[in-house]
């Protein structure tokens, strides 16, 4: 393992009862890195990246976060799932990777402002005034400045995955998992969530996205990984992979999207 | 009409008195119940199961005799219950149990039982999504609980609670039979002593009609203060 790993997944299996989704996948996402994971419905993509927060448990295989080792108890086969070990240091370790959702998930009781600054004022225990004037600034680098005071139910779904990537950011994440973060918006609201997405990818910040969106994938990543019925089916660079796909389900897959 | 009145001769001070005391009853079992109805809707939800079974068992038992054998379960089940501990104890003589809280102890047990279907339902109606987001930016689960899942869950239960609320400030009136001087039972007694049961007891409806009316509007802020920033 190298020593500027953010992220390093060793080996991640994932069965729910006898289905197997994820047959061992392991990856590394260094700094600056902007992984796209690639791939067909039911490849396993989006149960990847939401193994790597432990928002689903792994079966097998380990996840690593800056060396550290995410905690969980070992594989037991006969004792079924396994546990989280430490609820206080997974809380801790979440705080650095960032996760934006396919559904937005804003917290529909508060205002734009209230969601950007919740987890800095409750998890990093910042001060209000310290946490209003930051959500403030990052609200406006996502171009949202006017709707500080809105619910998300008056913002369009793009306004709403653009707060969301905005309460992302308010806990500065080493590293941002994307889970199809465009595909339940409109097509004319893709635009500007990509863009957002385009400046932080400029910007130096680390990503993983898990994504239709073929052209963002080429022009934007470091490194594309296409699973394929959970397993790293091929794995390389932009023009590789979209230029000169090795294996048969890769090239098939990309002649269907592209 | 002075029979009315506030003066010697009028009823109408015994009347409002008898309304707080049914407001008291009320307001103090929906505190209770509340509570309660919550650990209820808890352990049905609990991946426990007999937690789940002791919880179904309750609420089918409240559920299905009368309200009315509650209320006389509570005060001679404790009365039975106080006996027994006093004698264990080598007390002697009569414990009284206070009606008050017996009276409570009902109407709570039959508020929480119809409230946790109700709390049950709006834990569950909190999109998931909105649970994993805070799980995702680092919140405790605690966290999570009263400033995510609680105040939707509040907004979502409102309605259902409200109902449940004006159910249970009608069945104050059960405490009746108790010998609790509540707002029926002294439209009663002052009717018979005044041999005018009709006026009393339209009186005595008035007053629910009023106290309903209260409950409504307070029900109704409640909602639109919960309803902020949701679509209509």
């Amino acid at each position: 393992m190298s020593a500027d790993a953010i992220i390093d997944v060793r080996d991640l299996h994932k069965s729910y009862g006898n289905l197997e989704v994820l047959k061992g996948i392991s990856l590394t996402a260094r700094t600056h890195d902007v992984i796209s994971l690639i791939g067909a419905s039911g490849s396993g993509k989006s149960t990847f990246l939401r193994c790597l927060n432990l928002l689903e448990i792994p079966t097998r295989g380990e996840v690593f976060v800056h060396g550290k080792r995410m905690p969980l108890s070992d594989p037991d086969p006969s004792r079924g799932e396994r546990r989280v070990t430490s609820e206080r240091e997974l809380r801790e370790i979440r705080t650095h990777l960032g996760m934006v959702f396919q559904q937005f998930n804003l917290w529909s009781h508060m205002t734009v402002l209230q969601n950007v600054i919740e987890a800095p004022i409750r998890v990093r225990g910042m001060a209000r005034a310290e946490a209003i004037e930051r959500a403030k600034d990052l609200l406006d680098r996502v171009g949202l400045s006017a709707k500080v005071d809105n619910y998300p139910s008056q913002l369009s779904g793009g306004q709403q995955q653009r707060v969301a990537i905005a309460r992302t950011l308010a806990l500065d994440p080493e590293i941002i998992l994307f889970d199809e973060p465009t595909s339940a918006l409109d097509p004319e609201m893709v635009g500007e969530v990509l863009a957002v997405m385009r400046d932080l990818a400029s910007e130096g910040r680390t990503m993983m996205v898990v994504t239709h969106e073929m052209g963002f994938a080429r022009e934007v990543s470091t490194e594309v990984v296409f699973l394929e019925k959970g397993k790293v089916g091929e794995r390389g660079a932009p023009e590789q992979i979209f230029g000169d796909p090795q294996t048969a389900a890769c090239k098939q897959f990309l002649n269907k999207v592209l | 009409m002075e029979l009315l009145g506030f003066g010697a001769e009028g009823w109408g001070d015994d009347l409002l008195r008898g309304a707080a005391l049914t407001v008291q009853l009320a307001v103090v079992s929906l505190a209770i119940g509340l509570t309660f109805g919550m650990v209820l809707a808890l352990a049905k939800l609990s991946r426990f199961a007999p937690l789940r079974w002791l919880a179904q068992g309750y609420t089918l038992f409240i559920r299905g005799v009368p309200e009315f054998l509650i209320l006389l379960l509570a005060f001679f089940g404790t009365e039975k219950a106080v006996a027994a501990g006093a004698a264990l104890l080598g007390l002697e003589g009569g414990i009284e149990v206070p009606k008050f809280a017996a009276a409570v102890g009902g109407l709570s047990a039959i508020f929480a039982a119809y409230g946790c279907e109700v709390i049950r339902g709006a834990w569950l109606a909190v999109p998931n999504g909105q649970i994993e987001a805070g799980h995702s930016v680092g919140l405790s689960r605690w966290q999570i609980f009263y400033r995510i899942r609680l105040p939707q869950l509040w907004r979502i239960a409102l309605p259902g609670l409200g109902n449940l609320w004006l159910v249970m400030l009608k069945d104050t009136s059960l405490a009746a039979v108790l010998a609790i001087d509540e707002l029926l039972r002294v439209a009663k007694v002052a009717g018979e002593v005044t041999r005018q049961p009709l006026m009393f007891l339209l009186a005595a409806g008035a007053l629910y009609l009023v106290l309903t009316a209260i409950s409504d509007k307070l029900r109704a802020s409640f909602e639109a203060r919960a309803n902020r920033g949701m679509a209509r």
